[in-house]
Order: C-alpha cells, then sequence, then structure tokens
C-alpha cells in the first residue's frame, strides 16, 4: 500500500510536470467519459431503474401474445384475469389495471388527467405506500363501493396546492364525488403516466369478458421462484384457458416479463443500448489517443525506466508505475467528465418537450446519483487501464544496457512502440467510420421518416383531443350528439378552412386495431382473421388531412346514425383483401364473422398514409363516419392558412358552448404532434451525430499526433536524407505515404465494419437501408479531408527541417 | 585461474554475440573471470573491446549467450528476468557514468529507491538512506533535485544509491567520466574508501590513473582477457 502511495506520489508529479501533455490527455479523457457518464445516466434512468420500487426485479407483467404477434407483450381479459389469479402459483399480489379517462371538475377549470383503473391489490403489488393517507386495499375493490382515489403527487401539488388536509375530502372525477383515500409519494410513476388511481370493482358481466382484451397486470415473483418458472407456468395456463375457451379467445400464449423491461419499452430500450455502444466507441478512441500520448511520454523515460530496472524493479513493479500515471490522468479526466456530463444530461433534458417526458419513466429523475458515480469511478480505472496498459507493457521491457549509456537508443523498443501506435491509431479510425456511418444513417433515417409527414402540410393544422365521461355521456346517441353539435360550432371559427374530426390523426401513433369480416367470406381460420386499423372520420377528414380519395366519396353530413352505415377503406386494405376487385359496396363488420356488431358498406377508397413512424409500410386502415359511431375519445383537426394556435381561443370558446365542463386536451399543431412522436429519434439522430464528431475530431487528433511524433523521432534520418539529396517535396511525400496509408487501411476495414453493423442499426431506423452507400461515400470523404490535414502539417514542419541541425539532432 | 572459497563472482567461457540483421558481433569471446569478496577490480581496454558488456552482464543487466556465470554460489547466467531483478536488486549496487538519478525525484527518494523495490519498511529505508549519505557526504541535500547538483555530488549521491542496499559488489562504469578531475579524483577516494571498509568493487575504465587504485586489472581486446596485472601488496 505505502508502495503504491509512492506510485501514486510519483505519478502526480509526472503530471504536473508535463502540463501540456497531461491537459490534452485529460480533456481527451474527459470527453470520453463524460459521454458515458451521461449515457449511463440515461440508461440508468431509462432502462435500469426506470421505477424506484423496492425489489423491481422481482416485480412482473403477465401478458398474452396473439398468434403472429408472439413479440407483443398484449393485454389480457377480464376472464383471463381471474384464471391466472386463481391458478398461479409462482407470483402473488397479481394485480390488474387499465386506462381510465378521468376529466377533473368542480374546483377550478376542467382539465382532462389520465387515471387508472386498479384492483385491491395493485399497490402492494408494487410494495408501495401512500406519502399521506392510504392506498387502494382490496375492500375497496369491490362493485358498488364507496368511490375513493389515489392522487400522484404531481397532480396533488398541481390542481390541490398540496394541501396537507386533502385525505377524506370529495372531489369531482368524471361528474361523480370520489373520496381522496391518499396521495402518492413524489417518485412513484406506475403506470409512468397515471395521476390518479381508482379502485377497478369490476362486477359480475365485466369479470366475465373473456373476448376483450384491456388488462394490464403487475405481481411479484414468490421468494424461492424465477422469471423462467414465471414465464413456464403463465404459459401453462394460457394453453388451459385457450382449451376451455377456444371459441372467444384468439390469445394463445402468456409469458411474463420484468416490469422494469416493459415500462421502458423495446425502441427505448434498443436505442440507449445502441448509444452506450457508440459512447464506449468514443471512449476507445479517447483512450487511444491517450494511450498514444502514454507511449511519447514512455519513450522519452526509457532512461528512467531502464535506471528503475536496473536498481532492481521487477516488470510487473514498472507497470505498475506506469499504469498508476495512466489511471490518475483518467481519474483526472473523470472529474471534468462528470462536469460534462452534468451540463450534457441537463442539455438533454431540456429538449425533452414535458407531453412526452411523462411516458418516459425516470426521466426527471435522470442525473448524476450514487449509482452514476460508481460507474464513473469504475470506468475511469478501467480507461486509465485500457490507456496504459500498452504503453506500459511496452515500457516495462526496457533494453536496460543499452538504455544506461549516454545516447542509449533502444531501437528495437522503439520499432515495436512505433508498430503499437500505429495499431491505435487503425483501431481508431475504424471505430470512427462506424460511429459516423451509424450517425449517417441515423439521420438519413430521421429525414426519411419526417419527409412523408412534410406532405400534409402538417404546420397549418391545428388538433386537439377530447374525451367524453361515461358518466356524463353514457349512451352512444349522446356522444354522436356532442360530435355533430361540436362540429357544427367548428365550421363556424373564423379561418378554419377546413374542420373535421377523426379518432387518432396520422403520425401521431395512436391506434386501435381489431379484425373484421368481409361479408360472403369463408369463416376465416383462427388468428387469419382480416385485421385493420380502426378509424371514425367526419366529413371533410381526407380533404383536412390531406388525404387523396382514390375511388368512390367521402363522408358527408348526411352520413347519419340512422343512416345505412358506411365505411371508406385504405389501398392497402384493398390491396390485401379486396385483390383485383372494387371493394365499393361491399359489406363489412367489425369483429368476426359470428360477431353482433353491424354491417358497414364501403363508400370510398383513400390513399394510405402511415400513422405511426414505426410503421416501414402503410398499414390497412377501415374508416367509419364519426357521425354514425362516435368513439369516447377522438380529436378535432383544423387547417388554416397562417398559424394554427390562433385558432385555439376560439376553439376554447366553441367547446365551452357545446359543453362547458368538458376538457380539452393535447392542443398543439400536427406537426408539434409529429415533432413529439419522433422526439426519441431525433434525440438519437442528434446525439449520434455529436458522437460521431466527437470521434472525428479525436481520431483526427490521434492521426496528427502519431505523425508529429515520427517527425520529431525521425528528424536526424530526414536531416541525412536532405544532407544526401532529398528536396522537400521527397520528404512531404514520404511522411505523407505513411500518413494516408494508415488511414486508408482503417478506412477499408472501418467500411465493412459499418456495412457489417449497418444491418443492426438500420433495423432501428425506418426508411433507410443498411447499405446507405450516400452515407459511407460522405463518411469516407470527411474522414480522408481530415486525416490528410492531420498528415499534411507535421509533414510539411518534417519536410523544412533544416538539415544541419537535424544532423545535429540527437 | 584458480579458485578458492572466498570466490563471489565466476565466469565461464562466457560468450556474448549480438545479432543485427545478418551482421553477427562477438562482443564477449570466451571470457574467464574470477573476482574475490572484497576486492577491487578494475576492467580496462579500448573503445570497443567489451567492457561495458561485460559489467553488462555481471551486473545482470545482459545475459551470456554461452558460458556460466556463478554469483555468490549461484548459477545466475540463466535466470528468468524477474529472477534477475530480484538479485541485481540485492547483490549488486550500480554507478554510472552518467550517473542516472532520475530527475523527478529527490536525492533522497533516488536513494530509496532500491530499498522501496526490496519491500523495506519505512523506518528501515529512512535509516538505511540517511546512513548511506552520510557515508558518502550528502545526507544535508536529501530534499535537492538532481538539477541543483554538481556533478561530482551527483555521482556521490549515486554511490548512495548503489550502497544503501548493502549490495555484495558494487560495479561502477567509468564512473569519472563526466566528472572534472577534482570531482573525479573525490569520487574514486570515496570507492577508494568503501574498499578499505570491505566492499567489492568492479570497475570500467579506460583511465591508468584510476585503474592504479584496483588490486587488480583486467585488459580486455576484441572481447578477450588479454592482461592482467595484479597491484603490488
Amino acid at each position: 500500500m505505502e508502495t503504491l502511495w509512492q506510485d501514486v506520489k510519483y505519478g502526480a508529479r509526472m503530471l504536473l510536470k508535463n502540463r501540456g501533455v497531461t491537459i490534452v490527455a485529460v480533456l481527451t479523457l474527459a470527453l470520453g467519459i463524460g459521454a458515458n457518464t451521461a449515457m449511463f445516466s440515461v440508461a440508468d434512468a431509462l432502462l435500469f431503474r426506470p421505477l424506484l420500487l423496492k425489489d423491481l426485479d422481482r416485480i412482473v407483467v403477465v401478458y398474452e401474445t396473439r398468434e403472429g404477434h408472439r413479440n407483443e407483450q398484449d393485454e389480457i381479459s377480464p376472464a383471463d384475469f381471474q384464471d391466472f389469479r386463481a391458478q398461479a402459483q409462482t407470483v402473488e399480489h397479481l394485480s390488474a389495471f387499465t386506462w381510465w379517462s378521468s376529466n377533473l371538475t368542480g374546483d377550478g377549470e376542467p382539465e382532462r388527467v389520465r387515471g387508472c383503473r386498479v384492483t385491491g391489490d395493485f399497490f402492494r403489488a408494487l410494495g408501495m405506500d401512500a406519502a399521506l393517507g392510504r392506498t387502494l386495499l382490496p375492500d375497496d375493490d369491490r362493485p358498488g363501493g364507496q368511490r375513493v382515489v389515489v392522487l400522484s403527487h404531481g397532480l396533488w401539488q398541481r390542481r390541490y396546492a398540496g394541501d396537507a388536509g386533502i385525505v377524506r375530502k370529495t372531489i369531482q372525477v368524471n361528474g361523480q364525488a370520489y373520496e381522496i383515500a391518499g396521495v402518492m409519494p413524489h417518485d412513484f410513476q406506475t403506470p409512468p403516466e397515471a395521476e390518479l388511481w381508482v379502485p377497478m370493482a369490476m362486477d359480475a358481466r365485466e369479470e366475465n369478458l373473456r373476448g376483450s382484451f384491456y388488462l394490464e397486470t403487475v405481481a411479484r415473483i414468490k421468494p424461492g421462484y424465477s422469471l423462467a418458472q414465471v414465464n413456464a407456468e403463465m404459459s401453462a395456463i394460457a394453453r388451459r384457458i385457450e382449451q376451455e375457451h377456444p371459441n372467444d379467445h384468439n390469445r394463445v400464449d402468456a409469458g411474463a416479463a420484468l416490469l422494469r423491461e416493459h415500462v421502458s419499452g423495446e425502441l427505448t430500450s434498443k436505442y440507449t443500448s445502441m448509444l452506450l455502444w457508440a459512447v464506449s466507441f468514443v471512449l476507445l478512441i479517447a483512450c487511444s489517443n491517450v494511450a498514444n500520448l502514454q507511449f511519447a511520454r514512455v519513450s522519452v523515460r526509457s532512461k528512467e525506466i531502464a535506471v528503475r530496472a536496473a536498481l532492481g524493479a521487477g516488470r510487473w513493479r514498472l507497470i505498475r508505475q506506469l499504469l498508476t500515471e495512466s489511471v490518475l490522468l483518467a481519474l483526472l479526466g473523470a472529474a471534468l467528465g462528470l462536469v460534462i456530463a452534468l451540463w450534457g444530461v441537463d442539455l438533454i433534458k431540456a429538449g425533452m418537450p414535458a407531453e412526452v417526458e411523462i411516458h418516459l419513466p425516470g426521466w426527471r429523475r435522470m442525473g448524476l446519483n450514487y449509482w452514476v458515480l460508481s460507474y464513473t469511478l469504475g470506468l475511469a480505472i478501467l480507461s486509465g487501464i485500457v490507456a496504459g496498459v500498452a504503453p506500459a507493457l511496452l515500457g516495462s521491457r526496457p533494453d536496460v544496457s543499452g538504455g544506461l549509456k549516454e545516447s542509449g537508443r533502444g531501437s528495437t523498443a522503439g520499432l515495436r512502440r512505433h508498430r503499437a501506435r500505429n495499431i491505435l491509431v487503425f483501431t481508431e479510425i475504424v471505430l470512427a467510420v462506424v460511429l459516423l456511418s451509424g450517425a449517417g444513417i441515423m439521420v438519413k433515417g430521421f429525414r426519411a421518416v419526417m419527409a412523408p409527414a412534410d406532405n400534409v402540410a402538417p404546420e397549418q393544422v391545428l388538433t386537439m383531443r377530447l374525451s367524453l365521461p361515461e358518466s356524463r355521456y353514457p349512451e352512444t346517441y349522446q356522444m354522436s350528439s356532442f360530435a355533430e353539435r361540436f362540429l357544427a360550432e367548428l365550421q363556424t371559427i373564423p379561418g378554419a378552412q377546413q374542420v373535421a374530426l377523426i379518432r387518432d390523426v396520422p403520425y401521431s401513433g395512436g391506434r386501435s386495431t381489431s379484425n373484421f369480416y368481409i361479408e360472403g367470406r369463408p369463416e376465416p381460420l383462427a388468428g387469419q382473421d382480416p385485421v385493420a386499423q380502426m378509424q371514425f372520420a367526419s366529413e371533410n377528414y381526407f380533404r383536412t388531412a390531406h388525404i387523396p380519395l382514390v375511388e368512390g366519396r367521402e363522408f358527408t353530413p348526411q352520413d347519419t346514425p340512422t343512416s345505412t352505415k358506411v365505411a371508406i377503406v385504405s389501398v392497402t386494405l384493398v390491396r390485401r383483401y379486396f385483390p383485383g376487385e372494387s371493394p365499393i359496396g361491399k359489406r363489412l363488420k367489425v369483429g368476426g364473422p359470428f360477431s353482433a356488431g353491424e354491417w358497414y358498406t364501403v363508400a370510398g377508397v383513400a390513399s394510405d398514409i402511415l400513422h405511426s413512424w414505426t410503421d416501414r409500410v402503410p398499414r390497412p386502415v377501415l374508416y367509419r363516419a364519426i357521425r354514425q359511431t362516435t368513439p369516447r375519445t377522438f380529436q378535432a383537426v383544423l387547417r388554416t392558412e397562417g398559424d394554427p394556435l390562433q385558432l385555439v381561443p376560439a376553439l376554447r370558446e366553441r367547446l365551452r358552448r357545446v359543453d362547458a365542463a368538458q376538457p380539452m386536451f393535447e392542443l398543439k399543431a400536427w406537426n408539434q404532434v409529429i415533432r413529439d412522436r419522433l422526439v426519441g429519434l431525433w434525440y438519437v439522430a442528434v446525439l449520434m451525430s455529436v458522437l460521431g464528431g466527437i470521434a472525428l475530431a479525436l481520431s483526427t487528433v490521434g492521426v496528427y499526433s502519431v505523425m508529429a511524433y515520427a517527425v520529431s523521432e525521425r528528424t536526424h534520418e530526414i536531416g541525412v536524407r536532405m544532407a544526401l539529396g532529398a528536396q522537400r517535396g521527397d520528404v512531404l511525400r514520404l511522411f505523407m505515404r505513411g500518413g494516408m496509408a494508415l488511414m486508408l487501411v482503417g478506412l477499408v476495414v472501418g467500411l465493412v465494419a459499418a456495412l457489417a453493423l449497418g444491418r443492426t442499426v438500420a433495423s432501428l431506423v425506418y426508411g433507410v437501408s443498411a447499405y446507405d452507400f450516400g452515407a459511407l461515400f460522405s463518411v469516407s470523404l470527411t474522414l480522408s479531408a481530415s486525416a490528410l490535414l492531420a498528415c499534411y502539417v507535421p509533414a510539411r514542419r518534417a519536410s523544412r527541417v533544416d538539415p544541419m541541425v537535424a544532423l545535429r539532432y540527437e | 585461474m584458480g579458485t578458492n572459497g572466498n570466490s563471489l563472482i565466476r565466469l565461464e567461457g562466457v560468450k556474448k554475440v549480438f545479432f543485427t540483421d545478418e551482421v553477427e558481433t562477438h562482443a564477449l569471446a570466451g571470457v574467464h573471470l574470477e573476482i574475490r569478496k572484497g576486492e577491487y577490480l578494475a576492467i580496462g581496454g579500448p573503445s570497443g573491446c567489451g567492457k561495458s558488456t561485460l559489467l553488462s552482464i555481471l551486473g545482470l543487466l545482459d545475459s551470456p549467450t554461452e558460458g556460466e556465470y556463478t554469483l555468490n554460489g549461484q548459477p545466475v547466467a540463466k535466470l528468468d528476468l524477474g529472477e534477475r531483478s530480484r538479485i541485481r536488486n540485492r547483490e549488486i549496487g550500480f554507478v554510472f557514468q552518467a550517473f542516472n538519478l532520475i530527475g523527478d525525484l529527490t536525492v533522497y527518494e533516488n536513494v530509496e529507491l532500491p530499498l522501496t523495490y526490496r519491500g523495506a519498511s519505512s523506518g528501515e529505508r529512512k535509516k538505511a538512506v540517511m546512513e548511506s549519505l552520510e557515508r558518502v557526504g550528502m545526507a544535508h541535500r536529501t530534499k535537492h533535485y538532481p538539477s541543483q547538483l554538481s556533478g561530482g555530488q551527483q555521482q556521490r549521491v549515486a554511490v548512495a544509491r548503489a550502497l544503501v542496499g548493502r549490495p555484495a559488489i558494487l560495479l561502477a562504469d567509468e564512473p569519472t567520466g563526466n566528472l572534472d578531475s577534482r570531482n573525479g579524483e573525490q569520487v574514486m577516494e570515496l570507492l577508494r574508501d568503501l574498499h578499505r571498509n570491505g566492499a567489492t568493487i568492479c570497475m570500467v575504465t579506460h583511465d591508468p590513473r584510476y585503474a592504479r587504485h584496483a588490486d587488480r586489472t583486467i585488459h580486455l581486446f576484441d572481447g578477450r582477457v588479454v592482461e592482467e596485472t595484479v597491484a603490488p601488496v
């Protein structure tokens, strides 16, 4: 320990002595470690600990899957939930929840918040207590029981000003009185967007629903069982359910996943993992640069190392001395890296719209904490070792007898070091090519995803969403009447050129999918029903959204609840389910052949449009007339020529005229809706570009430092060459050739690696190919230009060496 | 060459060949040599005769291509690097022409270094370092850096460093080569003094004035011992 302290003291002295090199190395490592720390903060918040729950790795969700969708974790039906709860032995407190759109009224402006209906064991499964009052208990969860509600900390603070005496007070939710049972702690975010929780209180009818899949679940793995055992048990229960209810059950399997992974989502997980890889590449490049600096330092200190060896220092002792210095450098880099990370995390958080961040559990907690700091410390030590190991290994094998002589020059060791430095720069170039290519593909992918949305001029469209509460609009005719009156009011807004209602605007990610049956067709085989996205649209919708009709007609005001039910289908639906025939006049109904649904006659065919940016190709869409069938939740769209947000006051006024207690939400321009949906992809593209830029800068510095060092090492040789008649151009070419050859080999290998990894990156991006030669060409050009410059500057210096000075130089 | 129980070093038929590309350079061509405990041996000869190579082999900085090397009764010619480092640290003290003090360490730290590598405790190190520095008259300069000392002072510190681990033999490679005559004389006097107190010394020099201080002088030429002179008692 004492000798280690001596190494540390000496190392610190050496770093202080060579301040210039130390500053460059510390800055380089700070960039690499800072980027890694920032990205680990993101991963910690979004992937590793998205929810602050006790024993997070014991909490699971139970899900079902459908034939052909085995990778999707679908909701389960109430009847299935009862079966899972009764039969499961490997989990405890299996509980269910479902989203419950909640309008708060009676104490200020009407406000729509996201609520949840939960079964009595929900909070016990999550292991959470209330911060104020109590959570919901199994006794609350019975039909006809007292209406109680638990509030989120955010809602309590925002709407009720943190009233400490709020417990047992009554509030109006969806027009009914609910007693407040308690308030949850600040960091409770399960499910992430929920702001209030009420008892599920399923009645017998709901409990027996077998074919409606809308419940999500949470449960706690019992001690002694593993996730694999839970999975196996849920699968076995699903098979039993399927055997017992073959007709009204289209789920084929079930499983369990960690809640942590479930809430993070597949895309978040994949993108975060990709960025973690990218920052580790940046750190490797930074380490390679520092290793190069360390090689130069070791080279200068070869005599000192030879003396130490002569005095009896073993190889391990020398390696330890050199590694100590390298780790010290990395620790300094980490200290500065923490400042960079702090700034980086703030920057990352600042760019996220508030409406989007509520969907990302853990996002608000993102920052430097104990875990992140421990990671940074570990990373610093590892970086120090990675950056120092090659110089330490080569530097600890000095030519002792030669090195101790007055002008001893270890030529073999010098050659070894030169080769090692070239390998490091080669590695840097390969990593930089891969990173830059990844960044290029991400940026192109982002542009490709944005491009189709530009065709519908979304910046001129205002959108907002309504959710009609069941308590005040219990019957479908009441909802239809609301839609009719609201549409009439919208048409009176000055400046609104076109107005319409739609279930979910395109690119918003909102989607409700169902199977349907085409009249006269044979009964489809299990799992092979036609499936389409269900939309509900008013007249003028297709014009407002710039979706051309290719056949038939639009919806009209005459499509009322009492007239013949009509539908419009998308081109992809026609191609898939009406190949070679016109669908106009054909009848179809939602559900299977034996469902009690009404028949809809196809009146028109609309062009395709993407509803989610993750759709690689358009999906079939079935539009129904919103005046005939009004969903509980829908959006209004208003197209104008100017800034659509100017229509907001008039829109509020028109809604107040129809129903003063009805809140509106998600009020924003359509292009903002699209941007919010793409914000994750935008983040990844920007971060990848930043990391690619850092990689480019660091690798250029790497090429430069190797070339500059080679020039300084070969000054004597340059003098000899010039004395023998070499021209400046000859010397320039000599060094340029060496540097560019290294760069070209790195570029070729890097491009091959980029092509191999491109498939992985392209699978995460939409609208680009893994073999995007345009992006690869740009990367090659950028790297070549920067490497050319990095080679030219030292080569030019070499060509201007004074041979007389050089020949005296030893 | 005869042997006796007082023998510290024994070389038998030691050869050293350097291979560079296609050229073989025979630096030592079968050297037989014995150094007794307490002996002061000088090695002389013209430039390129193999003096420094011989000293490197004696100091375990290099290994012979052929031949036997016995140090304190132990064969050491074929030891691995780690073992050679350990023996070098305990049995051999070096004094170099260029002093080879580490510029970023103080006088105290330079002298302490061999004991640090030996794993000696802080107390042991302090006692030995101060004793050694007092022996060479440099105890008042412990906190100085080498650059703050004259050449003669630096060489005295180097001698202190060589002595601090109480080695079996002191190997000195042209110890006066970088010194003026006054400082050179002082260093030689120091070595003589050490020898009088029982130290075994092997010194490479091409200066006959200093070789005369030794009990015995061997002359190398083309890698062989061509002459041996024993000083009159």
